[in-house]
């Protein structure tokens, strides 16, 4: 495990330092094993972790009794102390899942009817919306209220943050209409449901949207080479973005676009 | 060769499928690969009563019968597979338009031919969508006719409102839309998503007579006059709604704006210029072809390389053409709705051209394969994960925007994985003329034309109204019949049907 993904691994588990955490200094290392079996692993009864409060060779010890009694197979010598720190990391997540699990699935299963939810409120936006099409669009933007509202909305609808108000209300809006589209919300709600799990559907995506345009005669690997294709189309996406927002950035010291009606003549 | 009869000229034609003909070799001398034709039956129809009427005439001058046409490019040096031709098919000058034809790069007598990509190099459609819908334009629908026409200055002779100098239009010719782009006509997506990104980079302006660019110099940000035209049309049908959502097209009566044009008057000399090098060249590499018409040159004679040069800076010509009068159609809108053509979402969709020449791969024989496509009156119809078309419409295949005539629907198509190994990637363009101008002009009475539109409910406004009846839809074929053959025939796909609230005509 690379430093950054067990930044991401600890912080996921709420720890405290995650961030400052570095596992080339002895005494954060020691705090963050007794952190582990204190507040997530407890595999030893309060009294038995003495020795892992311990300093010098006694913790040591006391350290790879504490991964054998876990029954990790990683040789007890001091080269493999990060490994076997990264497999207490991952004890832990795994005893996080346990005790959340059936709070997880809940929240996952509620997903679908609380777009729904949101679809409504949507829809009623995009009727105003049709009714005023010409209305300014940004007119209650210093509302402290409607700006947390935006934010929140924002990290719902995976939005990067940004401090422009407007800018921000814009990208929200994208993402809005995107999710929250009726050929979406079918997709989401109705008839894709039915028929997940069918041959019709890949990785969850509808195999029709997604034409794979070649096959390996395997559909397993016809699924892996699709979802290749989805990731490899959304990068290019994202560097035609950057392409854009240079061209963009350039504009701003080049253009200069002017018309002179009484240039123009109309033929016969 | 004395003339056959109409019924040993029909030995010569096999049905291949229900929708697709085959051009047997000996219909005309020195045909090197078979032609090919699409069509339904009422198509059929007219393509055969053609040929008829040309077996009992005898030569009257005029152009020769389509099916004649395609057989005699047939025959040119260096041709590949076959000369094929779409639904929307017509007799043109040398190449009938609507005929697709390939040259071998590699294959040193290969030619190309002005007469198979056409005097109005790079003539193409734009489609731009707005997030208005039909109700939103209904009472303000005459104003916005009038403020397009207003903006866009229309008809023979017409000049653009985009104070343009020498050295400006040299830039854009070497250019094209990155010149736009530069000078803030253009928004940065509208480069993404047009065919070649708005510039081939083979344009030398250099190879173009000074003669060309006087006459292009006033001309820019102008439609012309003929068969083009600016639309504000209403979605009416979506037969793909997961392509349709990729293209921003969510729902029925979603206003969209269509823009046909080409390069005017710079295109049109630099074809002409051309074809007169063309005839010397002919004659000194001993090139023979069955018709005058089909001037052509070795692709790597100095005239061949010179030609090519020369249209690709009439294709960018184009290509600034109508992003000019997107800047132009985006200022109209703004105005008439009170705020800015970003908030009225006003993205091109795609902008395609069908009349041009194109150096591209393609699979011969199971062999891969450089081929200077012609596409005259014909679509380029790239399929889903081809790496030259946008990355938005990588699972849709590539957009493919057919105008109809004036008045009646348009569509949009996406490519097909069919059409790029039957057809070289093409599909057809429009409705195709059923009638000649000549011929229209004496039938059809304009005014009959304007009342028909008025009765349908749509706007117009023509800068001369006694050439509409050229245009009238009477003379032309059945854009949907066109358009269905193409999509049974598999060669592209229906996604989108528009259709015109507003016409805006030379």
């Amino acid at each position: 495990m690379g430093s950054r993904s067990r930044t991401i691994f600890l912080s996921s588990l709420n720890y405290p330092k995650a961030s400052s955490f570095a596992v080339e200094d002895g005494r954060s290392f020691r705090e963050l094993v007794l952190w582990l079996e204190d507040t997530k692993i407890r595999f030893y009864s309060v009294d038995d972790r003495k020795p892992l409060r311990a300093s010098g060779a006694e913790w040591t010890a006391a350290f790879f009794k504490y991964a054998e009694d876990l029954e990790c197979h990683i040789p007890s010598t001091s080269e493999n102390r990060t490994k076997i720190l990264d497999f207490l990391i991952s004890q832990a997540i795994t005893e996080e899942y346990r005790d959340n699990c059936t709070r997880i699935s809940e929240a996952t299963q509620k997903l679908p009817s609380s777009n729904a939810a949101v679809g409504k409120v949507g829809a009623a936006e995009a009727e105003v919306s049709k009714l005023a099409p010409v209305c300014p669009v940004f007119s209650q933007l210093d509302s402290p209220e409607f700006e947390g509202a935006l934010k929140a909305a924002a990290v719902a609808l995976h939005v990067p943050l940004e401090a422009d108000v407007p800018r921000l209300l814009k990208s929200v809006l994208g993402a809005a209409q995107r999710v929250l589209s009726p050929a979406a919300l079918e997709a989401a709600t109705g008839k894709t449901a039915s028929q997940a799990g069918g041959s019709s559907t890949i990785g969850g995506l509808p195999k029709s949207k997604f034409p794979l345009g070649f096959s390996l005669d395997d559909p397993p690997l016809d699924e892996a080479a699709t979802l290749l294709r989805v990731l490899y189309i959304n990068d290019l996406r994202r560097l035609q973005t950057q392409v854009d927002h240079y061209i963009v950035d350039m504009q701003e010291y080049t253009a200069d676009p002017k018309t002179d009606a009484k240039l123009g003549r109309v033929g016969v | 060769m004395s003339r056959r009869s109409y019924a040993e000229e029909c030995g010569f034609i096999s049905r291949v499928s229900e929708c697709e003909f085959r051009i047997n070799t000996g219909f005309v001398e020195h045909m090197r690969v078979p032609g090919s034709f699409y069509v339904n039956k009422h198509l059929e129809q007219l393509m055969f009563e053609e040929l008829e009427v040309y077996t009992k005439r005898g030569d009257t001058g005029g152009f020769l019968p389509a099916m004649k046409q395609i057989a005699n490019v047939a025959g040119l040096p260096g041709i590949v597979k076959k000369s094929i031709a779409l639904p929307d098919v017509h007799s043109g000058y040398g190449f009938a338009i609507g005929n697709v034809a390939a040259f071998d790069m590699d294959d040193p007598t290969a030619v190309v031919s002005p007469g198979g990509v056409g005097f109005d190099i790079n003539c193409g459609v734009r489609l731009v969508r707005t997030n208005l819908v039909e109700k939103d334009i209904q009472d303000v629908k005459e104003q916005l006719a009038q403020s397009l026409f207003d903006h866009i200055p229309v008809g023979v002779g017409s000049q653009g409102i985009i104070p343009t100098s020498t050295d400006a239009l040299e830039a854009a010719l070497e250019m094209g839309m990155d010149w736009s782009l530069r000078e803030g006509y253009a928004w940065a997506e509208d480069k993404e998503h047009c065919e070649e990104y708005g510039r081939m980079l083979t344009a030398n302006p250099n190879k173009v007579s000074a003669r060309a660019k006087k006459r292009g110099l006033p001309q820019m940000g102008t439609l012309g006059a003929g068969n083009h035209y600016a639309e504000i049309q209403v979605v009416d049908e979506i037969y793909d709604k997961s392509a349709a959502g990729k293209m921003g097209i969510e729902q029925k009566g979603q206003v969209c704006i269509m823009i046909h044009s080409g390069s005017r008057g710079f295109g049109h000399q630099v074809a002409t210029d051309a074809l007169t090098a063309m005839e010397r060249a002919m004659a000194r590499d001993g090139i023979v072809t069955n018709d005058r018409q089909l001037a052509c040159a070795r692709i790597q004679s100095e005239e061949g390389q010179d030609y090519l040069a020369g249209m690709a800076c009439a294709a960018n010509y184009a290509w600034v053409n109508r992003s000019s009068m997107t800047f132009l159609t985006r200022q109209a809108f703004g105005k008439m709705f009170n705020c800015t053509p970003d908030d009225l979402d006003m993205q091109v969709i795609y902008d395609v051209s069908h009349n041009i020449a194109k150096v591209e791969e393609h699979m011969v024989d199971g062999r891969q394969k450089r081929l200077l496509v012609h596409r005259k009156g014909a679509t380029r119809a790239f399929p889903p994960h081809h790496p030259l078309i946008p990355v938005d419409y990588q699972f849709t295949g590539q957009p493919v925007l057919i105008g109809g005539t004036m008045g009646t629907c348009s569509y949009v198509l996406t490519g097909t994985d069919k059409g790029m190994e039957e057809t070289f990637g093409s599909t057809c363009h429009g409705a195709g003329r059923a009638r000649s101008r000549n011929n229209s002009r004496n039938k059809i009475d304009y005014e009959q034309v304007l009342d028909s539109l008025k009765t349908k409910g749509i706007s117009i406004r023509v800068a001369s109204p006694k050439l509409v009846m050229e245009e009238a839809p009477e003379s032309y074929k059945d854009v949907t019949q066109v358009v269905d053959t193409c999509h049974t025939a598999g060669i592209s796909k229906k996604t989108i049907k528009l259709r015109p609230v507003a016409v805006v005509k030379g």
